[in-house]
């Protein structure tokens, strides 16, 4: 239904503000008492999303202001959430690839929560709906040793008890 | 008549007191002579008892020359194992980190690449620092290992085996940690922004593989 303007969202941080922003305007516009909402909606909202928004009210025409905002914040809050742990600040360019990737081969509505941590070296770790991997080099490296280990270990024993 | 009977108890008399003294010099003559036969006896004895305690310190000397000997060829033993197992797990450690930089090259991420070389060098010298100190905590250790042995072979066998293996990891963990530390101060500082990129859109390539996405 909202499908234009959710599009816009591709991390939690741009979704909780979109909220914010939202909670805000509903007040706002409680309180304008009249005064033109496609100018509050301007006004309060990012220059791309409040374009769409006011988009879809114009094709739309929802009967009530404030329950059409209150079912886009419900809409928001229910898109999954694909958690990625990176190594990296990332730029925006890097949140587009990402959010490319998952908009093409996986769904259109998950939205990206980025966090940055520089020990897992480079690569990411993944958690997404009760699920987590962990593909970052540091992991990778860990398993490498320790596979390698293993073997050393067992060598060991046979150097030992040989 | 009186006279003559005085004279024969007298008489009498003496020759009875020249019995007892005659009894007398003989047991006294013989009691001198199983003096001198005791005596004998006992110094026979010392001269024994002294002898086999000779011995029996002659032979715990002899013992402790060899647990010595054996002390100290089992220290070189080891040294030259420990050396031998430090050299090898050095290598191993190189082996698998190559590896691992091969793998990722393969993955086309061009930085790395340029930095295997200074990865060898960081790693090398950083092995080489924490190798020296295990050295010296091994030849620590060894001297107090050696010490036991002296106490008893048997045991101290297996306190140089938990010894060793409680060498060994050691080894192994400094080794991991100085492999971690190295990567993530050569790694993750040399990749560019767009092979980071490549890596995270390989690991979500790999998530939607495994099922996780």
């Amino acid at each position: 239904m909202y499908e234009n303007i959710l599009s816009i969202l591709k991390t939690k941080q741009q979704a909780d503000l979109l909220v914010d922003d939202l909670v805000n305007l509903k007040t706002l516009t409680y309180k304008s008492n009249g005064k033109n909402i496609n100018d509050l909606i301007t006004q309060n909202l990012g220059i791309e999303t409040a374009q769409e928004v006011i988009k879809f009210m114009a094709t739309n025409k929802p009967d009530n202001f404030e329950d059409f905002i209150e079912s886009l914040i419900k809409a928001i809050k229910s898109r999954p959430v694909l958690t990625l742990t990176i190594a990296f600040e990332p730029r925006v360019k890097s949140i587009d690839r990402f959010h490319g990737w998952i908009t093409q081969n996986v769904s259109k509505d998950i939205i990206l929560d980025i966090e940055v941590d520089q020990s897992i070296v480079g690569g990411a770790q993944i958690t997404f709906k009760g699920k987590y991997a962990d593909y970052s080099l540091i992991n990778i490296l860990e398993h490498e040793l320790n596979k390698n280990a293993q073997q050393y270990y067992k060598m060991l024993n046979q150097k030992e008890n040989g | 008549m009186d006279n003559q009977i005085i004279l024969f108890a007298a008489t009498l008399l003496t020759a009875v007191l020249g019995i007892i003294i005659g009894a007398v010099a003989y047991s006294y003559k013989k009691l001198i002579t199983k003096y001198y036969v005791l005596k004998d006896e006992i110094e026979r004895r010392d001269a024994q008892s002294k002898q086999y305690s000779d011995q029996v310190l002659k032979e715990a000397q002899a013992r402790a020359s060899i647990i010595n000997q054996n002390a100290e060829s089992y220290q070189a033993i080891l040294k030259r194992q420990m050396d031998e197992q430090i050299t090898l797990a050095s290598q191993n450690y190189q082996a698998a980190y190559q590896q691992i930089i091969d793998t990722l090259k393969n993955e086309s991420i061009k930085s790395i690449q340029n930095i295997s070389n200074d990865i060898k060098t960081d790693m090398n010298s950083e092995i080489k620092n924490v190798l020296t100190s295990l050295q010296d905590e091994m030849v620590r250790t060894q001297t107090s290992a050696i010490a036991t042995l002296k106490q008893g072979l048997a045991k101290s066998e297996e306190d140089i085996k938990l010894y060793k293996q409680e060498m060994y990891k050691k080894i192994d963990q400094s080794i991991l940690l100085i492999i971690q530390n190295v990567s993530y101060k050569v790694i993750g500082k040399a990749i560019n922004l767009e092979d980071h990129e490549d890596l995270v859109l390989n690991a979500l390539t790999s998530a939607k593989r495994q099922g996780i996405i």
